[in-house]
């Protein structure tokens, strides 16, 4: 009887972990709750490291089909990383290309857009991994402007000569 | 990148840009407009000019005069070397000749009078001295132009409106450790920048350019500078020069849309008579245990290295001419299969035939920009394929492979390069964790596996214990390297087979027969026979355990019985020995000729190129098991190169021979 009555506990203590972490996902499936949901470092350490480039075949025009191309490399098996594009208003989603895996850690993916207005506009991209049954997650952020896609804040400047030139910063002593 | 312990790709992009003269459509009204302002101009002095085109001239044959200009004017401290830049333009042709002149103030002697970039050494003066310049440009219609230029020289003491400002630039050089040959930040050499181009800029706008000069080889710069105002020194990573020997190298960062690395210093006031000493420094970037600040010194490391071999080449040629050339190096660049230099993948470090090398920048992975051997390897591949005529494919190899004789020359010439310039026989390539780790092999060593001319490590070994002065057993010959480079700048380009060790022995024989045995002793201490050597090397026994590496050349008689060729990937396939052969071909009458290939086996699929003094005439390279080729051939002597297309296709495979028969008829 004792034996049973322990049994029954952990049934009991499985389904009720069961039933509470369905909600947990929903919760981090929720576009609105993702952008505020704040990433303590605790919680960050325990996520996997995920490195994200992007490419583009064409320059980003409106009102046409441009292709991007986000490149991944992670530390975990690619096979259990889920991959979600969340666009910012003036970007439209067309559609997204079957995942291409580089190997076991790279992989890539295209998706094909359209930007629908003016201004600088953001994809998000949200990386969840399913590891162990739990979702963590990570965000990257692609700055889009119309005319062209840059990749970062662009570091390097024009000269007086014309010649693009990129400054690194010397140690300087003066007598 | 580099030979050892670790695989390299070495890429050769052809590029099909022709360099054609352009054409100009003269339009008659703007023809005349220009006359007529020459005519104008003609009477003002102060840099327009004096145009003028010998003979008479008719209404179609009349020439645009060129235009001169002289640069800016200078102030110069007394004994500071002065380099006048100078430039000329040609609407309708090109320019063919500069020439600068002085004409007034105290004579100096002017270096390079007949290039663009003149130079003198500013006397010593009591007073402020004007010297007046004159540049004469002329024009392939024999058109001439002049611009002039003053500069002036300080007297002894500052005057009332001129300051100065000078000092060294360094950067951080990081020196390996002897025993684990990574790189060791508890050793570090403060070095100076030597001979890059250094500017003076506005520090208002960021952009105006006040003065440029170049440091010299200790690194030291110096600007005489007028009135009021805040700069800052601008230390660009330009290695130039255009006169004498002509070179234009630079770094670039390619994640950073190719852009050219500057170091700049903090921003000064200058004003009257202040003199100011600016040292400036290009930090490693390194924190103890990781980069936490800009990678400062990255760029000026790798330009140091560059320098050396620069010299090195200018002590065989005065007058060597280089083509451009960027080297592309970032934190981002890492290993990779595809190459994709925009975002940092680059597949290793490497040279193109599109005149740029790639280097490693990834921290705790692979780094390059200190290691000075690979630096030098990279750049021996552009020498070599600038200066003379490389025939490697390229691909991946390593010193214990057996490889095709085109790369192992190619390679091997690398490695030796690399040392000759460092003039230290040791050769270290660091990487891992904390860039800690490393390879290293000294050349001096001379007991490479799998000795022979397949061998890279053979070929480096031969061509460093030419040049070196620490002779050793087998090694009595200590040649200056103008020897080794006048057979790879004036024979190997003429060579008629591919250039491999053979033919430069071969040549270096020719070139210096008092030391023939001497050269052949050098060689049989690595397998190679090169005591009774022709051309084609037709006396080698050493076949590397190969069933199809002997001959090295085949003769392709004309309408004989064909030949049975064999080719094999037992060495491994895309690049080694055995995966190529080669066949002579000699045309004594002109004429159309057809070349049959046929393979023994349906599914191997013959592949030939027919190359005249290393340049390729024709190609067949159909799919199938037949390839037939009908050509038009001069008189001449010609390689042919045939493979079996699968065995260098396909890089797992292995083991495998391949029988073809081949011939040639008269048509």
């Amino acid at each position: 009887m004792k034996v049973f009555l322990i049994s029954l506990l952990i049934v009991m203590s499985c389904l009720f972990a069961y039933l509470i972490l369905p909600n947990s996902e929903s919760k981090l499936d929720d576009k609105n709750n993702l952008k505020s949901k704040p990433v303590s470092r605790s919680q960050y350490k325990q996520s996997f490291e995920l490195k994200m480039d992007w490419i583009i075949e064409n320059e980003i025009s409106l009102n046409e089909e441009n292709v991007i191309e986000v490149l991944f490399e992670s530390s975990l098996d690619q096979g259990i990383i889920k991959i979600q594009y969340q666009p910012t208003p003036g970007i439209e989603i067309l559609n997204i290309h079957n995942r291409v895996i580089l190997n076991n850690r790279q992989f890539k993916e295209k998706i094909d857009l359209k930007i629908t207005a003016n201004g600088r506009h953001y994809l998000s991209i949200i990386a969840t991994s399913l590891k162990d049954n739990q979702q963590v997650f990570k965000t990257f952020s692609i700055p889009i402007v119309c005319g062209k896609l840059s990749k970062k804040k662009d570091r390097s400047t024009i000269d007086a000569n014309g010649k693009r030139i990129f400054s690194l910063k010397a140690k300087s002593d003066i007598k | 990148m580099s030979l050892i312990g670790k695989k390299m790709v070495h890429f050769y992009y052809k590029n099909g840009s022709n360099s054609q003269k352009n054409k100009l459509k003269i339009n008659p009204i703007n023809l005349l407009f220009k006359l007529t302002l020459m005519l104008v101009l003609a009477g003002c002095g102060g840099g327009s000019s004096e145009g003028s085109s010998k003979g008479s001239i008719t209404a179609s044959e009349i020439n645009i005069l060129p235009t001169a200009n002289a640069g800016n004017h200078q102030t110069v401290l007394a004994n500071q070397e002065v380099i006048l830049v100078g430039n000329g333009v040609d609407t309708d042709g090109e320019i063919t000749s500069f020439r600068w002149e002085q004409i007034s103030g105290e004579t100096v002697n002017l270096k390079n009078s007949n290039s663009a970039t003149a130079s003198f050494a500013a006397p010593i003066v009591n007073e402020a001295t004007p010297l007046l310049f004159m540049l004469t440009v002329t024009d392939d219609s024999d058109g001439s132009n002049t611009g002039l230029v003053t500069i002036t020289i300080l007297g002894g003491e500052l005057d009332g409106e001129t300051s100065t400002i000078s000092g060294q630039v360094t950067f951080d050089s990081i020196n390996h450790n002897p025993n684990q040959h990574g790189l060791d930040y508890e050793n570090i050499s403060i070095k100076p920048v030597r001979n890059v181009v250094v500017q003076v800029v506005d520090a208002s706008d960021r952009s105006t350019i006040v003065a440029t000069a170049k440091t010299t080889a200790t690194g030291y710069y110096s600007f005489a500078l007028q009135g009021s105002k805040e700069i800052f020194i601008r230390v660009r990573a330009e290695l130039r020069n255009s006169s004498g020997s002509r070179y234009d190298i630079s770094v670039v960062n390619n994640f950073e849309k190719y852009a050219l690395y500057v170091l700049d210093a903090e921003d000064i006031f200058i004003s009257p008579e202040r003199a100011i000493q600016l040292n400036v420094h290009a930090s490693s970037g390194w924190s103890g245990t990781k980069y936490n600040a800009e990678r400062a010194a990255a760029p000026f490391a790798i330009l140091d290295a560059i320098y050396d071999c620069v010299k090195l080449l200018e002590s065989a040629d005065s007058n060597v001419k280089l083509p451009k050339l960027k080297v592309n190096w970032c934190p981002e660049n890492k290993a990779s299969e595809e190459m994709k230099a925009e975002i940092g993948e680059i597949v290793t470090s490497h040279f193109s035939s599109t005149n740029d090398i790639y280097l490693l920048g990834n921290a705790d992975v692979d780094t390059d920009e200190f290691d000075k051997s690979i630096i030098m390897h990279e750049f021996a591949h552009y020498v070599e394929a600038s200066i003379s005529r490389s025939d490697s494919i390229g691909g991946m190899h390593s010193v214990t492979e057996k490889l095709d004789m085109r790369v192992a020359f190619g390679e091997g010439f690398a490695n030796a390069f690399a040392c000759i310039a460092s003039n230290n026989p040791e050769y270290r390539d660091s990487f891992g964790l904390e860039q800690s780790t490393g390879s290293y092999k000294n050349l001096d060593d001379n007991n490479f596996s799998s000795t022979g001319w397949y061998n890279e490590g053979s070929v480096g070994s031969i061509l460093y214990d030419l040049f070196d002065t620490e002779n050793e057993d087998n090694d009595s010959i200590s040649l200056p390297f103008k020897n080794i480079y006048d057979v790879l700048s004036k024979d190997h380009v003429q060579n008629d087979g591919v250039n491999s060790i053979f033919s430069f022995l071969f040549y270096l024989k020719i070139r210096n027969p008092e030391i023939s045995e001497s050269i052949s002793l050098l060689a049989s201490a690595q397998d190679i026979e090169a005591s009774n050597l022709d051309e084609f090397a037709s006396f080698e026994t050493n076949d590397g355990g190969g069933a199809h590496a002997l001959p090295l050349y085949t003769d392709l008689k004309i309408d004989e019985s064909p030949l049975i060729i064999g080719t094999s990937v037992e060495f491994g396939s895309t690049n080694k020995l055995s995966n190529y052969r080669y066949l002579i071909l000699n045309i004594t009458e002109s004429g159309e000729y057809k070349i049959t290939a046929n393979a023994e086996k349906p599914e191997n699929d013959p592949d030939f190129k027919i190359f005249l003094k290393g340049e390729v005439i024709k190609s067949a390279a159909r799919p199938g098991s037949k390839e037939e080729l009908s050509i038009q051939l001069n008189v001449g002597v010609y390689c042919l190169v045939l493979r079996n297309y699968i065995d260098v296709e396909d890089p797992g495979r292995a083991g495998v021979s391949s029988l073809f028969t081949i011939g040639v008829e008269k048509l």
